[in-house]
């Protein structure tokens, strides 16, 4: 048998071992992500490849 | 927003779909507040690729505000370029995803109506969803804007 090594506290830090399935699939079921670009000239070329809108947030995380 | 709004599946799988999202940390870049004629965070806007804008909000919104926000977005950008058939598409998604919210859902409804109207010619069409929206949500500045056609 080989076993592979997997960092999955790392990726999953709700995963205190590997034996924590809920946990891990708890993590796994809340980490969507929207893939932020951080310029607007990419975004717009983007969104011109794409034909899709671009969605522009200004925050401040402070 | 990035805490509870952004992570949400149906939130990423929606702006996944039908948007490129660019963000800009204003603490970073305090001149994108002036570039873009904004006074507040969050400040999102709805633009195509040639930086035309469509639909601004500003504060917070949970995942459903949200939801119903970037699908009037994308209702009032088919509108814009003139897309009416897809306009009409999409009237009927913002309806559905403003439905638990009688500002957002009134606006959709008189969008809806000049969707119809626009890909129709058809006044008629224009006049049953402002008929509708000056029975259901008669105190609504989206009525108030319907009211003449009483």
């Amino acid at each position: 048998m080989i076993s592979v090594a997997f960092p999955i506290t790392s990726a999953f830090p709700n995963a205190r071992d590997a034996s924590s399935v809920a946990d891990v699939r708890k993590d796994m079921q809340t980490h969507h992500s929207v893939k932020w670009l951080d310029s607007l000239d990419q975004a717009e070329l983007a969104a011109r490849d794409t034909q899709k809108l671009v969605l522009l947030d200004l925050f401040n995380p402070n | 927003m990035g805490a509870g709004t952004y992570p949400k599946e149906e939130v990423a799988e929606f702006i996944d779909k039908h948007f490129v999202p660019v963000q800009l940390n204003v603490s970073e870049d305090p001149g994108a507040m002036e570039r873009f004629h904004a006074t507040w965070t969050p400040t999102l806007m709805v633009k195509d690729d040639r930086g035309r804008e469509y639909r601004r909000s500003e504060g917070y919104l949970n995942p459903q505000e949200l939801l119903a926000e970037l699908s009037l977005g994308r209702l009032k950008a088919a509108l814009g370029r003139e897309d009416y058939e897809e306009a009409v598409r999409i009237s009927e998604d913002a309806l559905t995803r403003s439905d638990f919210d009688p500002d957002r859902h009134a606006e959709a409804r008189y969008w809806a109506g000049v969707a119809e109207y626009k890909n129709s010619n058809d006044a008629a069409k224009l006049g049953e969803h402002w008929k509708q929206l000056l029975r259901e949500a008669p105190d609504t500045l989206w009525a108030r804007k319907a009211s003449f056609i009483k």
